[in-house]
């Protein structure tokens, strides 16, 4: 990583800066709906909305210093950009799956699946699951009672009488 | 003061009894395990114990609450060093620079300078309120709402300070987890905000899962793009080393840990700041009061030292306005004042006189009960830091799976994980964009502080309480000078660093 002075619109430092510009107009519009308790989101917005102006104007006259990855070639960041695109799906994966059915089934098999792809060590997969479902089911579930979110599955078991 | 110092004595003393002490161990136990796993909280071992707690007499029942609680703080800092995994709000500050260092091979020294800043922050809290009790009781009597809301402001002002390459970046976030914290039911207004008719939303948005999702998944991302282990090789590996090393940070550092301790002794008096609130407070100072605060969020032991200084110091602290008003400082002070309650203690004035030796055997409670755990921690630190040798394909999913659990103990509610998900992608994006994620989490934190505060300082006073309430004077001429130290440092740095971006882009 290295201070680097950037084009505005090629840099994803200054369109954030614009997402929040509109996200905080957005917050504003909206806030405007709340009687009483409308001013700490009104005045608030008015802030961000004056800060991102700020930034970016002084990005598009100025360009934007931002701290950078180093990259030497664009084959290597582009592969790059790959892979994290491709974790970044498979993390979004386990959560849909974990809404669907469960932390109980769905971190362990994960669990097994990743260390048994990525290393090959399917026991220890299996040993890691293994530890995990103990943690999570026998440990909070049922030593602490802690409560895990209801599930589709669990609701559409027990909607069709399967409970 | 002679009465101050022989209650202390005796409440000293009380410790050692020997029911108290196996209580108080049991206690500690118990705690290290709570600190240790993601989402679990001290509130969350309070209120488990309580049904044992009131079974026994007073001084027991307050050895083994107090045991647990006091303990969670200082291993929670291990999952955060490690796998950096701030699973609780208390331990966010102490991720920011503890886990860096894990991933340079020096995980034994942040968790060695983490636990001893802890026994030190405590001390400094007990000393501090067996000297100045009198005085710190008359000054905590005159906080109202403008000194709460000055209180606030100077926190945000702090959170400013903590900002990346640009002032104006460090800024807009912070007013942004301001607005954050105003989504759900405001009480003043009796209105819903920014809820979007989602029942989840009524209650707020939890703090854990925002904290897990923005600064612990960009890492384990990373992680596995990197396929790394945590600190690389362990082939100069040496946790003794390190334990020695981190003791010694925190000598050198003494000075550093004893103003945060002093800070988080204060912040945890003031009903409402609570842990978090303390520990941001104290690593903003670190980074503040430092002469070269480049190093802070890559790695610098004084971001481990000040923060778990601050926050073990806040808990001493915090049992004085719950036993000595009976206005508990936060959720686990409530549950304890109950016990107090149920074991046949009164919390209010009769506990600074005729009981004043069972408030003292609770500040020393939290002393000894730290200074066990870090010895503790010690010898269990040389197989605890081989975490961070694991390859990164195996260590990287199991984080990922303890975050999803402990993101979802929030509320216990599937919203936790959508929250989870969605602020990981937001400070994944923060992360590579070179925008400052600290300063969202502190402006979240002080957010309802802030708002409630401005709520009823509009309401109940004049413009001229910013020039006739003395506390709230010296908070405006602080956070002046935060201002403009912030200002000039960055114009001081940003000379002569910044180079063109590369030019294969073009």
């Amino acid at each position: 990583m290295a201070l680097v002075k950037q084009k505005a619109l090629r840099s994803p430092t200054w369109w954030v800066g614009v997402a929040i510009f509109l996200l905080a107009a957005a917050a504003y519009l909206i806030g405007g709906q709340y009687g009483r308790g409308s001013m700490m989101p009104q005045l608030t917005s008015l802030a961000i909305m004056a800060l991102a102006a700020l930034h970016t104007l002084a990005g598009l006259i100025m360009g934007v210093v931002a701290d950078d990855e180093e990259w030497h070639d664009a084959e290597a960041r582009r592969s790059y950009a790959r892979a994290r695109l491709g974790y970044m799906a498979m993390a979004g994966t386990v959560g849909v799956l974990v809404w669907l059915i469960g932390f109980h089934v769905t971190l362990p098999l994960f669990l097994l699946l990743f260390i048994g792809l990525a290393t090959g060590r399917w026991l220890l997969g299996l040993v890691m699951a293994g530890l995990l479902w103990g943690f999570t089911y026998l440990v909070l579930a049922q030593t602490l009672h802690i409560i895990f979110p209801p599930t589709v599955l669990h609701r559409w078991m027990i909607a069709n009488g399967w409970f | 003061m002679f009465d101050v110092l022989n209650a202390s004595a005796d409440g000293f003393m009380l410790l050692f009894q020997w029911r108290t002490f196996l209580f108080m161990m049991f206690g500690i136990s118990l705690g290290m395990i709570f600190g240790l796993i993601p989402g679990l909280s001290g509130l969350t071992g309070m209120s488990l114990l309580l049904p044992i707690a009131i079974t026994q007499p007073p001084e027991v029942a307050i050895a083994f609450l107090l045991g647990m609680y006091a303990v969670t703080t200082q291993t929670d800092a291990i999952p955060a060093v490690l796998i950096g995994v701030p699973g609780t709000s208390a331990a966010q500050a102490t991720y920011l620079d503890g886990y860096p260092m894990a991933k340079r091979g020096e995980a034994g020294r942040a968790l060695s300078a983490s636990y001893f800043a802890s026994v030190w922050g405590t001390l400094v809290s007990v000393i501090v309120i067996i000297l100045f009790l009198p005085v710190l009781r008359s000054v905590i009597d005159n906080f109202a709402s403008p000194e709460f809301f000055m209180t606030s402001l100077f926190g945000l002002m702090l959170a400013a300070s903590l900002v990346g390459t640009s002032v104006t970046r460090g800024l807009l976030v912070a007013f942004l987890g301001l607005l954050l914290s105003t989504v759900g039911f405001a009480e003043f207004a009796s209105e819903d905000r920014y809820t979007m008719n989602i029942p989840y939303l009524e209650a707020g948005i939890p703090i854990v899962p925002i904290a897990l999702g923005l600064f612990a998944l960009p890492e384990v991302i990373d992680m596995l793009l990197a396929r790394r282990s945590i600190a690389g090789s362990a082939a100069d590996f040496d946790p003794r080393d390190g334990a020695l090393k981190g003791f010694r940070d925190t000598l050198r550092n003494r000075w550093l840990a004893f103003r945060a301790g002093i800070i988080g002794c204060i912040a945890g008096m003031i009903p409402g700041l609570g842990g978090t609130v303390a520990e941001w407070l104290s690593y903003g100072h670190a980074v503040q009061s430092a002469k070269d605060s480049s190093q802070f969020g890559k790695g610098d032991v004084r971001g481990v030292i000040a923060p778990e200084s601050g926050v073990a110091a806040q808990k001493p602290g915090a049992l004085i306005p719950t036993v000595t008003l009976g206005i508990p400082g936060n959720a686990s002070m409530a549950v304890m004042m109950g016990a107090l309650l149920i074991v046949g203690l009164r919390p209010g004035p009769p506990m600074l006189f005729e009981d004043l030796h069972i408030t003292f055997q609770m500040a020393w409670t939290v002393v000894v009960a730290n200074l066990i755990v870090a010895f503790l921690c010690l010898w269990l630190q040389r197989y605890l830091v081989l975490i961070c040798f694991v390859r990164a394909e195996i260590i990287a999913p199991m984080i990922f799976c303890f975050m999803i659990v402990g993101a979802s103990m929030a509320t216990n509610s599937m919203g936790d994980v959508i929250l989870f998900f969605l602020f990981g992608a937001v400070g994944y994006i923060f992360k590579h964009a070179d925008w400052p994620r600290v300063p969202l989490i502190i402006g979240f934190v002080l957010g309802g502080l802030l708002e409630n505060n401005l709520w009823i300082t509009t309401r109940r006073y004049d413009a001229a309480f910013l020039w006739e309430r003395p506390i709230v004077m010296v908070l405006e001429v602080l956070i002046v000078a935060i201002i403009a130290s912030i200002v000039l440092s960055r114009f001081r740095k940003r000379r002569g660093q910044v180079r063109p971006a590369e030019s294969f882009e073009d």
